[in-house]
Formats: C-alpha cells, sequence, structure tokens
C-alpha cells in the first residue's frame, strides 16, 4: 500500500512535470522565434477560427478532459489519506464455507513472538490484508547493543514462519520499523 | 582541537578497517536473495513524496473543476464568468508570443516542470536506514534518530570520552567526542573503531563513511 502510493506519488508528478515543461518549453520556443515569427498574437485568427467552426463539441471536449483531470487529481489526493486495510484475514474458503483470521488477536501473536526474541525490548505488531495478500508491519525497539543479525534471523527463522503456517501461505512480506534503545540497567534487590 | 578519521562501512572492499564479526544469517549462502532483499529494503523506505503530490493533486482538482465548471456553464448559456475570460481572449489576442512577461511566464512554467520531474524521478533520501534481513521477505528499517544515538552512546563507551554525540547527513555519520585532552590520535582511533563495530552490527544495507572528530575538554 505504502509502496503503492510512492509509486503513484512519483509518477502523477512524473507526468504533470513532462506536460508542463513540453507546453512551457514550447511556448518558450514560439516567442524566441524557433517556429517561425515570434510577433504574431498568442490567439490570432487561426486559434480563434478554430474554436469558432468546431464550437460546441470542442467546448465539451474541453469539459469532458478538465473533469477527468479533477478526477483523477481527487482520487491522487484522497489516495494519501487512505489507510490499510485491516479487515479479517482470510486463511481459506470453499463451497463449505469460509475461514478468517481475526487480525488483532493474531497480531497479538505476532507482537508476543517477536518480543519473546534476543535483543528485542518490546514489540508491536499490525497484519494488513490488501486484496488477500496479507503483510506483517512491525515496530520493534531493539537493545542498541546487539547484532542485528540476532532480531533479523529471530523475525526471518521463527516469527515470519509461524505466520506463514498460520496463515497457511508460502510468502507473508514484513516490514520491521526497528528503535534502537539501550537496554535497562539490572537491578539489585536488596532485602 | 579536532581531529578526524574517516572510515566506511560495510567497507568498500572485503579487507575492510570495522572489526566487526560476519553476520550469521539464514540463507546467507544466496547472494541473489541477498540483493534482492537490500533492494527491497532500500525501495521501502524511500520518500513517498507526499507533500508536493497533495499540492500538485489539489491545485490540479481546483483548476479542472474550474474549466469544467465555466465550461459547461457557458454551453448551458449561464456562464458563471469566475474567471475573466473576455479579458483574458482580448490579452491574449493583443500580446504576441515574444512578449518579455509572457517568455518569463513561459520559462517558469518549464522550470516548474523540471522540478516535479527531478522530485519524481530523484530517488532521495531513505527515512530509515535500511538494514539487511538476508531475507527478500523481511524489510528492515532502523530509525535514524535512534541509530545515531546508538553510535553516539558507542563512543562514550571507550574509556576517557566524557560525552559524544552522532549526527547523520545522507551517508555520512559525524561523531564529536569529547575528551580528556590527551592523546587525541588514539582518542581518534578508539572512537572510530568503537564507532564502526557498533556501526557494522546494524548491518545497514548502504555504506556509511564515519568522521570523528575529537574535543579536547578541560
Amino acid at each position: 500500500m505504502r509502496g503503492k502510493i510512492g509509486r503513484a506519488n512519483r509518477w502523477g508528478l512524473a507526468l504533470v512535470g513532462l506536460v508542463l515543461t513540453v507546453l512551457g518549453g514550447l511556448a518558450l520556443a514560439r516567442g524566441l522565434g524557433a517556429f517561425g515569427t515570434a510577433g504574431t498574437p498568442i490567439a490570432d485568427g487561426g486559434v480563434r477560427g478554430f474554436f469558432a467552426r468546431t464550437s460546441p463539441w470542442s467546448w465539451w471536449v474541453v469539459a469532458v478532459v478538465a473533469l477527468a483531470v479533477a478526477l483523477s487529481a481527487l482520487w491522487w489526493l484522497l489516495a494519501q489519506a487512505r489507510a490499510e486495510p485491516r479487515g479479517p484475514l482470510r486463511v481459506e474458503s470453499g463451497p463449505t464455507g469460509v475461514t478468517e483470521v481475526s487480525p488483532g488477536g493474531m497480531a497479538q501473536a505476532v507482537a508476543d513472538d517477536v518480543a519473546s526474541g534476543p535483543s528485542v525490548l518490546s514489540a508491536h505488531a499490525d497484519l494488513v490484508d490488501a486484496r488477500g495478500a496479507p503483510s506483517v508491519r512491525l515496530r520493534v525497539v531493539a537493545d542498541e547493543s546487539a547484532p542485528l543479525h540476532e532480531l533479523s534471523g529471530h523475525l526471518s527463522a521463527v516469527v515470519l514462519r509461524h505466520v506463514r503456517d498460520a496463515l497457511e501461505r508460502d510468502q507473508v512480506p514484513a516490514i520491521a520499523r526497528v528503535s534502537l534503545e539501550p537496554s535497562p540497567s539490572p537491578h539489585r534487590v536488596v532485602r | 582541537m579536532t581531529t578526524q578519521e574517516m572510515c566506511t562501512v560495510p567497507p568498500d572492499d572485503e579487507g575492510g578497517a570495522h572489526r566487526a564479526e560476519p553476520p550469521r544469517r539464514v540463507g546467507t549462502g544466496d547472494s541473489t536473495a541477498r540483493r534482492t532483499a537490500d533492494r527491497a529494503a532500500v525501495r521501502a523506505f524511500r520518500p513517498r513524496r507526499r507533500i508536493p503530490a497533495i499540492v500538485v493533486s489539489v491545485l490540479l482538482t481546483l483548476l479542472g473543476l474550474l474549466v469544467a465548471a465555466e465550461t459547461i456553464s457557458g454551453l448551458v448559456g449561464r456562464p458563471l464568468r469566475l474567471v475573466p475570460y473576455d479579458g483574458m481572449l482580448s490579452w491574449a489576442s493583443a500580446t504576441p508570443w515574444s512578449d518579455p512577461l509572457f517568455l518569463l511566464s513561459s520559462a517558469v512554467v518549464t522550470l516548474l516542470g523540471l522540478a516535479l520531474l527531478a522530485v519524481a524521478l530523484v530517488p532521495g533520501r531513505p527515512s530509515m536506514v535500511p538494514a539487511r534481513s538476508g531475507d527478500p521477505g523481511l524489510v528492515i528499517g532502523l530509525r535514524t534518530r535512534t541509530v545515531t544515538k546508538a553510535l553516539a552512546h558507542a563512543a562514550e563507551e571507550v574509556p576517557g570520552v566524557h560525552a559524544a554525540r552522532a549526527r547523520m547527513r545522507g551517508h555520512t555519520v559525524v561523531v564529536t567526542a569529547a575528551t580528556s585532552g590527551w592523546d587525541k590520535e588514539r582518542f581518534g582511533e578508539e572512537v572510530r573503531d568503537a564507532v564502526l563495530t557498533r556501526l557494522a552490527a546494524l548491518e545497514p544495507v548502504e555504506p556509511y563513511r564515519v568522521v570523528v572528530n575529537v574535543k579536547e575538554s578541560r
């Protein structure tokens, strides 16, 4: 979802940037005399004659294009605020019924699984199901002095294996955002 | 007084200066999978360009709605006249293409377009420090602020260093360590080794240069 929005933003900005560059560049070139006389008016008789000849359908085309641009831009704008889907995760479906997993309960189990790993101080998990393709989002606080391969090994070999087994899938991609903190200093209790 | 020591993690060649132990990871033998995982980690934390996207989409929505409203209202015989298009038409009919103001406006539009193209095509600095996971299905990012704190703590563990702070500028980590004021070279070396060791243990996907400044505090 995050990656798709990033890609859509880059494509949208590139398209708008390309249109502006081409239009601005052509107008600049025409004004500098690249296409013949630069002293003719911007809206000369040819332009006015074209719209006079083709009216009203040419104006309907302008209106439809403007509406299409406005609706596309509105969809693009709303996509920025769209949250990742967090509904029930479908494990299995068939003629006899559907098996779904509650994302909240499973996310807690995943977070507990992560927290049991070496060098993990705390963990939070979310399960996202975008069009039947579940993925895992993790926020982990890890001990800053521990090597990262301990954490990545635990996530890869234990946590994600459990998630894949539970959801009966070969692949469940995961993104882990890790904060590093000093491990809490040990307390000595004297009785 | 300051001194600077530079090195990179991961090292440019296999005989690099850092002394971190090699990572022991699941499936380390598969270099293709590792490269795929590294690329996925870098891509996952690239800036999404939300601010420019929001600005451009808002402007395009307003412009599209305005043009559509003006055109359709004119076609049905009830022009809204939110835009003084009669005045605009007479200006365009009387102004030549070579008009300096028009040329300047065209140049601004071209530059704006080029700027948007650059924003779209330049990958940008990742919002987190992408780290090696060794698993193409697992992407790990380290929060930059906590990485610099961890590196500063590593520098502070060197005997004789009173305080240290670290900053990350692009792919350069600048560590400033305050010491007791003697044997500056040895401090520089030890702080550099400590920071490189900690940085190597974090297994960043991209190379980072470490610059150490040693300040003598009295």
